[in-house]
């Protein structure tokens, strides 16, 4: 029995866990995302369920109010106001209330931004890439209406 | 009293446990954070259809305007006022629709003749509409904005030709350097290396036709 302890004993101190190789592995993957992180990247996030078009060249830093267009939808700063089918923009799934609340609230975004002096009259349109031109221009209509006139057409640049 | 002798073993053990784990939740961290796609923008301004601003305009577009035109055939490319040879082509359809490098290579023969000038319209006159689609409008603002892209390669030996340039001091002593008016071989680039001296300031400067006006409503 105590012949048995011992030997136990002995193979535990022969025990050596060789994690060499994963320190390794691991400052490799640490140094890929420290190297892949934009650090530059535009103010703002880029919206969900749309494939922006990619770009060569652009500008990478810059704020404004944010316009998303998808196939089913229309937001203004995050927040969906038009339910639309396939891009059409003639006839929202909500009606002429949704083109009337997207109204409303570029109209309160405004209002605010001139009380507080930061109305500056930019807007970064965020669209998928096959968003056809006719429900671009009906939105940038409403947006020139309510003072946006320099329009900020978003992509994701190629690296 | 307890003497040392040189001959003692020392045995130490490096911890390194409390460091992978810093290491593993800074990778969490990353991963979770991270913006593996880079957002940029393309500004265009819209068309202002007030008096005022279309007096303001008068004077520069009298002497020279350009525009870009969607068209059902093709991008037209044309240009008037006083200080242009009037140009009216029609860039015609490509395999894939719009043929936007060859509207780039149009646009930076026309840059080299009128290094001034930064304006540019874009118009869409289409009976089609729904044929002109975001992406489209992005690439057509990305090549008429900026004169030296990686993918243009090719065509970057026409901004040699640019003259009356404005060079800051820096660029100024590396054109003495190089002796300018002399002809001399430039050195091969290695692959995605960036283009170097005075002719590359125009591309750093993204000093292509960068003041942009869209004219989404028709209004133009």
């Amino acid at each position: 029995m105590e012949s048995t302890f011992k030997k136990h004993r002995h193979q535990e101190s022969n025990f050596e866990l060789q994690i060499t190789a994963l320190i390794d592995t691991l400052v490799i993957i640490l140094i890929f995302l420290l190297k892949s992180i934009a650090t530059d990247t535009l103010d703002v996030e880029q919206g969900k369920h749309m494939t922006l078009p990619m770009v060569f060249n652009g500008m990478t830093t810059g704020k404004g109010s944010r316009l998303d267009i998808t196939a089913e939808a229309i937001s203004w700063n995050g927040q969906k106001y038009l339910d639309l089918q396939g891009f059409d923009t003639k006839k929202p799934l909500n009606g002429d209330d949704g083109w009337k609340a997207l109204n409303t609230a570029m109209d309160a975004t405004v209002k605010q931004e001139q009380a507080d002096k930061t109305f500056d009259g930019k807007l970064l349109l965020q669209a998928d890439k096959k968003t056809p031109f006719p429900a671009l221009q009906e939105v940038l209509r409403v947006a020139k209406s309510h003072g946006y006139k320099d329009i900020r057409f978003v992509g994701a640049k190629y690296n | 009293m307890k003497v040392f002798s040189k001959e003692e073993h020392l045995d130490t053990e490096l911890n390194i446990v409390p460091i992978i784990d810093c290491f593993v939740m800074l990778i969490c961290f990353l991963l979770f954070t991270a913006a593996f796609t880079q957002l940029v923008f393309l500004e265009a301004k819209m068309t202002s259809n007030t008096a005022a601003a279309a007096q303001k305009s008068r004077s520069e577009l009298d002497q020279f305007r350009l525009v870009v035109t969607f068209e059902d055939q093709g991008l037209r490319l044309a240009t008037t006022g006083n200080a242009s040879n009037k140009l009216n082509i029609l860039i015609p359809m490509g395999k894939d629709g719009y043929d936007f490098k060859a509207l780039h290579a149009k646009l930076i023969s026309l840059k080299s003749e009128f290094p001034e000038r930064y304006s540019a319209d874009i118009e869409f006159k289409m009976k089609q509409q729904r044929a002109v689609d975001y992406e489209k409008i992005t690439s057509a603002i990305d090549s008429i904005r900026h004169l030296s892209d990686e993918e243009y390669s090719v065509l970057r030996v026409a901004q040699k030709k640019v003259k009356n340039l404005e060079l800051n001091s820096t660029e100024k002593e590396k054109n003495r350097a190089r002796g300018h008016g002399q002809a001399r071989q430039e050195p091969a680039r290695k692959p995605g290396e960036r283009e170097r001296g005075p002719e590359a300031a125009l591309s750093r400067r993204g000093a292509g036709w960068n003041r942009i006006t869209a004219a989404p409503d028709g209004l133009g």
